[in-house]
């Protein structure tokens, strides 16, 4: 029997049957490599090396406390907790009136605005290793007042300039789409700039602020590069700047190595899981346009 | 609004942004510009020296072999990026028991540190206590010139491997927003003429993704000639500089040797490779499509 797109659904259709294997095999795949590192976790080192592929001999959960403690991962958390806070915050506070500006306020002005745009738009080509020197140096001559080498908030400065090609792709793109109605009908009811601003276009903004925020805070969590260049004591790492070294750290512990990475990731899967549908969409979006 | 469309608030309101951009983007790139053509130890002032480190590079063995293994890393991301996110694509776009599921696992590791998801990798590829050659192992397979990180041919592969798997889902999401984008309409026709499901995606998706495709291609090539956290975490370049990347390369002439000028100078060199390479690409592909 053959079976033709009119037929009454069988059971298993060869396209169930495609979707099946390949959310198999996607699920299997990418997942794996943290099942691996989680029971690789719990083994110790002699039987590692002995048997690489043999099963943990019990599930010590101590053995976690112990390597949170040794890594000091609470000043990891609270030093990557404020860069990514206060970069975001530097971000949006920047990005959202200059964005407004390159998308509003086009009246005569319009090449200008567009100068702006493909300006800061840019930035993205620029490979990083261009900047990293030069934003050494700024960082030398920054330390008087703190924000300079060995500190982490001498990582926010370059952090929110970092985030201004993305969050000026996004928030221009957004504002264009949204009527101007509602922003002229407050400018003849005599509303200042500002008002405009705070109470009638960041309202509207509201879904795009919240995925520009998440991505802001996630890219700077994860930065590694300018850390690994501006951060010299172990007390000021960053979260991914203090996980490349934890290969030296515990020599060839591997499971230790792998305790620490797990502590590092829990909290940012929780995280992802949360905002899971705005992040997939925050890509959609921005990717049509770029 | 052309009550507030005076030159002098829209630069207010630029102003930061504005700031920002030119002390920490275009600042910098004047000043590599200037260091590609100094001799510039990182600690000590620099002196010009025209040409000489373009001259260096030319002899440079060791970024020969950065540039080799680059090559490498692209061409396999090239190889597997575009076709695998293409169909993982086509999985997210239909709603099934667990897609959403799915789509989390498929997304996870690009929302990571490279750094982490690197180090979660060490322990599958490393080629005493790593899974794969375990597994190998445990079927009798003999794994002696199977070395994956450290060894001098197979290093670029694994890190290709490994920065696909990063941002596979990444690129998924792109072809799902193309996928979005084509009508139903077209699907429906050619379903009632009896087209099978896979036809449909041969000769409906397939083409229709054309413009996506080259996006992620371009995306993909300038990410993979940029990388260097993978390498970083699993070799440092060891052996004896056999498994840099330019990446990596360019890090190591930074921070290891502490010699700035000529880290730009690679640096330039690269920019300037990757500009012309991307733009030669769209280019071109925007001819044919002309045809």
């Amino acid at each position: 029997m053959t079976v033709t797109i009119l037929s009454p659904r069988p059971l298993i259709t060869p396209r169930k049957a495609a979707i099946f294997s390949g959310a198999l095999l996607v699920a299997v795949f990418m997942f794996l490599p943290f099942i691996w590192a989680f029971v690789l976790s719990f083994k110790d080192n002699t039987t590692l090396y002995a048997n690489p592929l043999s099963l943990p001999k019990d599930w010590d959960f101590s053995l976690y406390a112990d390597t949170f403690n040794k890594a000091s991962m609470p000043t990891l958390f609270r030093n990557s907790f404020i860069v990514a806070s206060l970069t975001t915050l530097g971000a949006l506070i920047i990005n959202f009136p200059s964005s407004f500006a390159i998308a509003r306020l086009h009246h005569r002005h319009g090449a200008m605005g567009d100068f702006f745009y493909y300006l800061f738009l840019i930035g993205s080509a620029v490979p990083l290793f261009i900047t990293l020197f030069p934003i050494y140096t700024i960082a030398q001559g920054l330390q008087p007042i703190g924000l300079g080498i060995d500190s982490i908030f001498g990582l926010i400065p370059p952090y929110i300039a970092g985030s201004i090609p993305f969050n000026t792709l996004v928030f221009v793109g957004a504002m264009r789409g949204i009527p101007i109605d509602l922003e002229e009908a407050a400018i003849l009811d005599g509303a200042s700039l500002l008002r405009i601003l705070t109470h009638i276009t960041l309202p509207l903004m509201a879904p795009v602020v919240a995925t520009l925020a998440i991505f802001n805070f996630l890219g700077a969590w994860n930065e590694w590069t300018l850390a690994s260049i501006l951060l010299n004591s172990s007390d000021n790492y960053t979260i991914p700047l203090a996980a490349s070294f934890f290969k030296e750290q515990y020599g060839m512990d591997a499971a230790a190595v792998m305790r620490a990475v797990i502590i590092v990731l829990i909290p940012q899967m929780i995280f992802y899981a949360i905002f899971q549908k705005r992040i997939v969409q925050g890509i959609a979006t921005t990717g049509l346009k770029g | 609004m052309f009550m507030f469309s005076t030159r002098r608030t829209k630069l207010l309101l630029i102003l930061p942004a504005l700031g920002f951009f030119l002390v920490y983007t275009l600042y910098p790139i004047a000043y590599s510009l200037i260091l590609a053509f100094q001799n510039k130890p990182t600690f000590r002032p620099g002196h010009f020296i025209g040409l000489a480190n373009f001259v260096e590079m030319a002899s440079d063995e060791r970024l020969g072999i950065a540039l080799r293994n680059t090559a490498v890393i692209v061409a396999v991301e090239l190889l597997l990026i575009p076709a695998l996110a293409f169909l993982l694509g086509l999985l997210i776009s239909e709603s099934f028991r667990g897609s959403n599921l799915v789509k989390l696992l498929a997304f996870t590791p690009y929302i990571l540190s490279g750094i982490v998801t690197t180090l979660v990798w060490v322990f599958i590829v490393d080629p005493n206590i790593g899974l794969v050659n375990g597994l190998l192992n445990a079927v009798h397979v003999d794994t002696t010139n199977f070395i994956l990180i450290g060894g001098t041919s197979l290093t670029p592969v694994t890190v290709a491997v490994i920065e696909s798997w990063k941002s596979l889902g990444f690129y998924a999401v792109l072809f799902l927003a193309g996928l979005r984008m084509i009508p139903v309409e077209l699907y429906d026709a050619a379903a009632v003429d009896g087209a099978t499901a896979i036809q449909r995606v041969r000769f409906i998706s397939v083409p229709m993704l054309k413009e996506t495709n080259k996006i992620v291609i371009v995306l993909v090539f300038l990410n993979a000639v940029q990388s260097l956290q993978t390498v970083w975490i699993l070799t440092k370049g060891q052996p004896n500089f056999q498994s840099h990347s330019i990446g990596s390369y360019i890090y190591s002439v930074f921070v290891e040797q502490r010699r700035v000028g000529y880290a730009s100078s690679i640096t330039l060199f690269i920019f300037v490779l990757m500009m012309v390479l991307s733009i030669a690409f769209l280019i071109r592909t925007n001819r044919r499509v002309e045809e």
